[in-house]
């Protein structure tokens, strides 16, 4: 596949280095944002504006169309002692951070684990969870008693999760990755893992919502604390939020709230009937699509006419125009889509001081991408006419530019059909990319549910189906619309 | 003051030099046969006469105005000189009639009604006027080269240029297309056919060119040059193309 992108949660990835650079560029562009309420510490009648990555339950999930959980009831709390009200955008946890700098809103609450290394680049409030890591195991599987009976076995972590670190200290045991841990709770169910490290919440919450045959093995392997992610100069909303968050454990909020997650009550609680919502999954992948397709077809009407402008702007005398459109084709075909999304919403709105809505981001990164590849496309079509049809159009005294439109182009429009057909269907799978800007287009949707049912061995193969819903009839459209010119010529 | 004046012609591709001084003047009315082996330039000097290629060196004249690279000399000349090519080159996406009304309205401007009145009288001098709603790729070959030829000709050129306009049809078509040509040619229509029909030459030509390695070698009265070619190259030639 041309376009590659790896999705990560949690965690710092490899991948993310690009991330790194579009930071890089935010702070030597020293960018500063306006002042803003925050800095003045006074938030009453004002919005507080959070980030989340809602597809960790119990702290953030969907819920019926509706964002819920601990750091969700958290936030509200805080916004509540502060007289402010709240304002939540879900997106990736790729691009949580990135957008926290680049000012789209003032805080994150994503059950983010204060390590140094984020320490050093995020400010952090004062710890208001302390989560460790724990082993799951299958349910019949007495074998498995904790962290030293996988010694000479295989266990299962999220990538680059802070798992990996505890495993550190045991070289026998064989460590997979996963870019989610409901995929390798999924892998540990089908029996090629012998256990899974992870978050003790999370996995609790995964056991009694979906994975009904495995277990926790008892004790807290780390101690680990999540923080309220702040810019690192917001020093007064930084303030603000431990006073909140103080005057919440005096007032025993807190802790009822804890209580309410992670009590006993919580722990005994029926666990909810399994089996999965089907109405709810299919209006929730429904919703997906129609933004899956609203983005596909805006970006492709956007961009097959400016695709045909680059390609023949690429053939006109003028030099410096035609380098310019060959320049624009190699720099949006030789660069991954993903980075052009994120510069385009994170880095662009800080370098012209424009602001980018995420839909119009995520519109105009499509289009400027497809542009590109349309314009190939046309140009091999255009390339493909005879030349003698542009001499026999020139020698009847057509200029060059009515040769091109009334005789080169209706015939190129034939070869180009397929590759544009495939183009489309190319663009509408890579527009899944747009959910790091907070889209919450298809395999967002299914993100999302994958983790809050806990069931993504059911999700993911009805994310397919929702897909093909949309590909299919593409195809057999461009296949009808080709045997139609056919039969015209 | 002749039609078509080419004084010492000279055409190079790169370090071929295809045309090596062609000097030749053609008078309204009058029918030219070129003859001469494969690659020695006919259809150079033809696509040099039409401005699909630029003279290196020397002069193209036509109509009393000299070949020049710039856009709009060249769409006038092209609009003055009609071209028909060995591939026909029909519009595939175009009706028959579309194909011949295309040109007339676009660049001459046209109104529909009056190039499509226009597009059938044409097709009915090549005795067509039936196939007007037809696709190209329905017709025979040489139903495909008399259209071509009613395109050229709906553009009203003062003269017209043939580069072997028979030489890819079935020999059983050939002679529907050289009857049209003869009846342009009794008209008075100009041309300058390139073509290796020698009955067709000694019938309609006022005058046969012979041309080897970019030069002309003979010309004269058909007669004179097909029947008592005085050349060697030319004997050589005519030799090998009878036994043929
Ligand atoms: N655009 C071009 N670039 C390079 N060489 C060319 C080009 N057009 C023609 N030539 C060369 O010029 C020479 C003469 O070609 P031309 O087509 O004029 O010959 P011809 O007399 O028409 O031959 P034939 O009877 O085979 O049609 C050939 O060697 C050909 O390869
Ligand atoms: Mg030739």
């Amino acid at each position: 596949m041309r376009r590659f992108h790896s999705s990560c949660h949690r965690a710092w990835t490899p991948g993310l280095a690009l991330l790194g650079l579009v930071w890089g560029l935010l702070w030597a562009t020293g960018c500063r944002e306006p002042e803003r309420p925050s800095e003045r510490g006074d938030w009453k009648g004002r919005t507080l504006r959070i980030g989340t990555d809602a597809t960790y339950p119990p702290f953030e999930s969907v819920r019926d169309g509706e964002l819920a959980g601990f750091d969700i009831e958290l936030g509200a709390l805080i916004a509540e002692e502060l007289g402010a009200k709240v304002a939540w955008t879900n997106t990736s946890f790729d691009g949580v951070f990135p957008a926290l700098m680049a000012g789209k809103f003032d805080l994150v609450m994503s059950a983010v684990t204060m390590t140094p290394e984020r320490q050093q680049r995020l400010g952090f409030s004062d710890p208001y969870y302390t989560a460790g890591q724990t082993v799951a195991a299958r349910a019949g599987d007495a074998r498995i008693t904790g962290l030293e009976s996988l010694r000479g076995k295989v266990a299962g972590i999220q990538l680059n999760t802070t798992a990996a670190l505890v495993l550190k200290q045991y070289p026998d045991v064989e460590v997979r990755q996963y870019p989610s841990i409901d995929l390798a709770l999924q892998d540990l169910l089908n029996g090629n893992l012998d256990g899974v490290v992870g978050d003790a919440p999370t996995l609790h919450y995964f056991i009694t919502h979906g994975f009904q045959g495995l277990r926790t093995t008892g004790g807290l392997l780390t101690e680990e604390h999540y923080g309220i992610v702040s810019k690192p100069e917001d020093t007064a909303l930084r303030e603000a939020v431990n006073g909140a968050l103080r005057r919440l454990r005096e007032s025993g909020r807190f802790a009822a709230l804890e209580e309410k997650y992670f009590g006993e009550a919580a722990r005994r609680a029926p666990v909810e009937p399994t089996g999965v919502p089907w109405g709810r999954v299919a209006r929730r992948l429904a919703q997906g699509l129609a933004l899956t397709l609203g983005l596909t077809a805006l970006s492709l009407l956007a961009g097959l006419p400016l695709g045909l402008v680059v390609a023949l702007g690429r053939r006109v005398r003028m030099r410096p125009l035609a380098w310019l459109c060959a320049a624009y084709v190699e720099a949006l075909r030789g660069t991954p889509l993903l980075v052009q999304i994120i510069f385009i919403y994170y880095a662009l709105p800080q370098l012209l001081g424009v602001d980018l809505a995420p839909m119009l981001a995520a519109v105009l990164a499509l289009t400027l991408n497809s542009a590109a590849y349309v314009a190939e496309i046309f140009r091999a079509g255009i390339a493909s006419v005879d030349p003698g049809q542009s001499e026999a159009a020139r020698a009847l005294g057509m200029s060059p530019a009515q040769a091109m439109r009334h005789v080169i182009l209706p015939q190129a429009v034939r070869n180009v059909l397929p590759p544009l057909t495939n183009e489309g269907i190319a663009l509408l799978k890579d527009s899944s990319l747009v959910s790091i800007i907070g889209m919450a287009e298809l395999t967002r949707a299914g993100q999302e549910l994958a983790s809050q049912l806990a069931a993504p061995l059911a999700i993911w193969p009805a994310v397919a189906v929702f897909y093909l819903l949309a590909t299919l009839p593409l195809t057999r459209l461009a296949s009808a619309l080709e045997r139609r010119l056919q039969r015209q010529r | 003051m002749s039609l078509v004046e080419v004084r010492n012609l000279h055409k190079r591709f790169g370090t071929l030099e295809v045309l090596r001084g062609v000097d030749l003047t053609v008078e309204p009315g009058e029918v030219v046969v070129f003859v001469g082996p494969s690659g020695c330039g006919k259809s150079t000097l033809l696509r040099c006469l039409c401005g699909l290629e630029m003279p290196s060196e020397g002069e193209v004249v036509v109509g009393g105005v000299p070949v020049r690279d710039e856009p709009k000399a060249l769409q006038a000349l092209h609009r003055r000189v009609g071209m028909v090519f060995q591939r026909f080159l029909l519009f595939p996406h175009l009706s028959v009639l579309d194909n011949v009304t295309l040109a007339p309205r676009k660049v001459l401007g046209l109104p529909d009604a009056e190039a499509e009145a226009l597009g059938r009288r044409m097709l009915e001098l090549v005795h067509l006027g039936e196939k007007a709603g037809a696709w190209p790729e329905q017709l025979s070959g040489g139903q495909q080269q008399r259209v071509a030829i009613a395109r050229a000709l709906a553009m009203k050129p003062e003269v017209m240029l043939f580069d072997e306009p028979t030489s890819a049809l079935d020999p059983e078509l050939v002679g529907e297309v050289l009857e049209v040509m003869r009846e342009l040619a009794r008209e008075g229509m100009t041309m300058c056919v390139v073509t290796h029909e020698m009955g067709f030459a000694e019938d309609v030509a006022h005058r046969v060119l012979f041309m080897d390695a970019g030069k002309v070698v003979e010309e004269g009265a058909p007669q004179q040059v097909l029947r008592e070619p005085k050349h060697p190259r030319t004997r050589e030639f005519l030799a090998r193309l009878l036994r043929r």
